[in-house]
């Protein structure tokens, strides 16, 4: 019962904060003057509070036809989120295996392995999408097969090339992260004891070690979300996606950024309590958030 | 300290190749006065061969843009100001941060749940979109031209591009300061009669003050990012300059070489001509790279090392006196202490 309270509470604080965010470029000067506006702040943050009551009537404007804004939120978000937990679950399971493999190996390669994902790491995520689809084009200009679709059309969603693009760098942190975690996890004593009971390196990984890293990596997970976020405006800019952060682009309207916002954030937030309850309840493991 | 992080291999990797960077940036203004050589048309035995843009060859390291300005210059002239607001931009989200996060630490520090929780929203907007949300009124001409000059516009993107990072910054801060403040040497120093300001300059200082060095170097990283994500949305440090003539509209245009601003320019030449866009972005990279092997080797250099309590000058001093380097002691291999444990100077 109290987890559930702090939830309410937590999830209450985030709405609060994205209100008063959505607002903010109304606070800013404008107009060759240095002064904020702070009566126009709080009207504009009157209006978003109205606004998240009654979603039925938000509509957005495009060239000249008044829109539903929850119909088009429901279609873009639910694509948008579908790329978000696909690209993340891909890059979990990848990193998960990439790690298994990687701790089977000598500890000498274990240190070049990191040097080299840390390198990787510092790639910008604009320069990753942006040779990917050049790749697929590359790719299809030498040899006339076209593997993925590299750009999405009306009608038309696209997921594969998205979702792999989008998990590649996701996977690379994961990977890091996973590997610092683990290597932490074999100093334990538990380890010790069923090695010496002659428990098999695989099986200590996979079972043991596995489910006593569960809690740090969800943690953890918050940090990526933030970063595919971020990651995934510039997808859908490059590969004309009409997702969320396309249309947020487009309409840079506070009640729509904060309803846009709520929109990505719930079912993220959503996810992240069902997993906190259930690695709670199933494991002895505290979740830190 | 200093001294160790020249010796550490990845900080001095970083720091040397963005030294030589910003320094070929500035000799390219002061000596060779910001000339960019132009090859509009390549000639190959009397025979034109190629236009501009021309793809990287031997004698045009990295190919020209649309215009026929070769690249490479572009981007000498333009290194100066990317990494120099970075910089900039990064220092003022510190001193932010450390203002907010000090009153908060010492002041705020019941409600930190609530504070926390509020702070979390910026963990689901991406930085790059609350900056284009905020700055695009600012920053991009409408038919009625801007409505400040461009200096102007060039302080309110440095102000609020530093800004929007100080929410969660000084919440980390003040995490931070409030763990330090809740160890038992603080209950000591109060017993003894410390007053805040006290403990806060003698005790929680010198803990806080490597954490600090690297919140620098991270949101350098993070800055980085962010003018590159800007530049890729066509918002330009310092303003874009739209064009609204209905024939002939040029393209949006950066004012200087700066480097986001050659990211949005070649945005359109992708497909046909990839190098215009990529060099900078690959530039981008490689600075982000090297910025990150600072903060690597500034990493292990404050981790690894524990500062000892500085002797205090007694009549005696050939005894007590211990040289600068000294100071420093290395753990044992694999050993990483954490922070709080690191100042023990009790014996």
């Amino acid at each position: 019962m109290r987890f559930f309270c702090n939830q309410v509470l937590r999830f209450a604080c985030i709405v609060i904060g994205i209100v008063l965010m959505a607002g903010l470029p109304m606070l800013l000067p404008s107009g060759g003057s240095f002064h904020l506006n702070w009566m126009a702040y709080f009207q504009s943050i009157e209006e978003i509070i109205s606004g998240l009551f009654h979603i039925q009537e938000v509509t957005y404007n495009t060239e000249g036809t008044e829109r539903k804004l929850l119909t088009q939120l429901m279609n873009i978000g639910t694509y948008s989120v579908t790329i978000v937990v696909g690209a993340i679950l891909l890059a979990f399971i990848a990193a998960a295996i990439l790690t298994f493999i990687t701790m089977l190996l000598p500890p000498k390669w274990i240190r070049k392995i990191k040097v080299g994902t840390f390198i990787l790491e510092s790639i910008p995520d604009i320069l990753i999408i942006l040779t990917c689809q050049l790749f697929v084009v590359w790719l299809y200009k030498k040899t006339g097969l076209l593997f993925f679709e590299i750009a999405s059309l009306p009608g038309q969603p696209i997921y594969a090339l998205p979702i792999l693009c989008l998990s590649i760098l996701p996977m690379i942190q994961y990977f890091k992260v996973m590997i610092s975690i683990v290597e932490g996890e074999l100093e334990k004593q538990y380890v010790e004891l069923a090695k010496a009971k002659g428990v098999l390196k695989q099986k200590i990984l996979l079972v043991h070690v596995l489910r006593n890293s569960l809690a740090s990596l969800l943690n953890y997970s918050k940090t990526v979300i933030w970063f595919m976020l971020s990651n995934l405006l510039i997808l859908e800019y490059i590969f004309n996606i009409n997702g969320i952060m396309r249309f947020l682009l487009e309409y840079l309207n506070p009640v729509i950024f904060a309803w846009s916002l709520l929109a990505i954030f719930i079912p993220m937030f959503l996810l992240f309590v069902i997993g906190q309850w259930l690695l709670e309840r199933f494991t002895n493991e505290k979740v830190v958030m | 300290m200093v001294k160790r992080l020249f010796k550490n291999g990845y900080f001095l990797i970083g720091f040397l190749f963005i030294f030589v960077l910003c320094s070929i940036s500035l000799l390219h203004t002061f000596v060779w006065d910001n000339h960019i050589a132009q090859t509009q048309i390549l000639y190959e035995n009397g025979r034109a061969v190629e236009g501009s843009p021309i793809s990287p060859k031997l004698d045009i390291p990295l190919g020209t843009n649309v215009l026929g300005f070769h690249m490479t210059h572009m981007i000498s002239v333009g290194a100066k100001y990317t990494i120099g607001f970075a910089v900039l931009i990064a220092f003022i989200r510190l001193l932010a941060s450390m203002v907010f996060g000090v009153l908060y630490g010492a002041y705020f520090f019941k409600f930190r749940k609530y504070v926390t929780w509020m702070v979390d929203v910026f963990n689901y907007v991406p930085v790059t979109l609350l900056a284009l949300f905020i700055l695009t009124p600012f920053l991009v001409e409408v038919p009625t031209g801007f409505d400040y000059t461009f200096w102007e516009r060039v302080w309110i993107e440095v102000i609020i591009l530093a800004l929007i990072a100080v929410p969660p910054t000084s919440i980390f801060i003040g995490n931070e300061m409030g763990r330090i403040f809740s160890h038992e040497f603080i209950d000591g120093a109060k017993v003894i009669g410390g007053s805040r300001l006290h403990i806060l300059w003698k005790h929680v200082r010198p803990h806080i003050q490597p954490q600090l060095w690297i919140i620098f170097m991270q949101q350098l990283v993070q800055t980085m990012l962010v003018l590159a994500h800007l530049g890729f949305f066509k918002i330009f440090f310092g303003g874009t300059n739209m064009s609204f003539d209905p024939l002939f509209a040029d393209p949006p245009q950066s004012i200087s070489y700066e480097w986001s601003g050659l990211i949005g320019d070649g945005m359109r030449h992708l497909t046909v001509s990839p190098w215009v866009v990529l060099v900078p972005i690959i530039f981008f990279a490689l600075t982000i790279l090297a910025m990150n092997f600072m903060l690597e080797g500034l990493k292990t250099v404050t981790e690894n090392w524990r500062v000892d309590l500085r002797p205090e000058k007694s009549v005696n001093q050939s005894i007590n006196q211990v040289s600068e380097d000294k100071q420093f002691i290395p753990l044992k291999q694999g050993a990483v202490q954490r922070l709080e444990l690191r100042l023990e100077h009790k014996e």
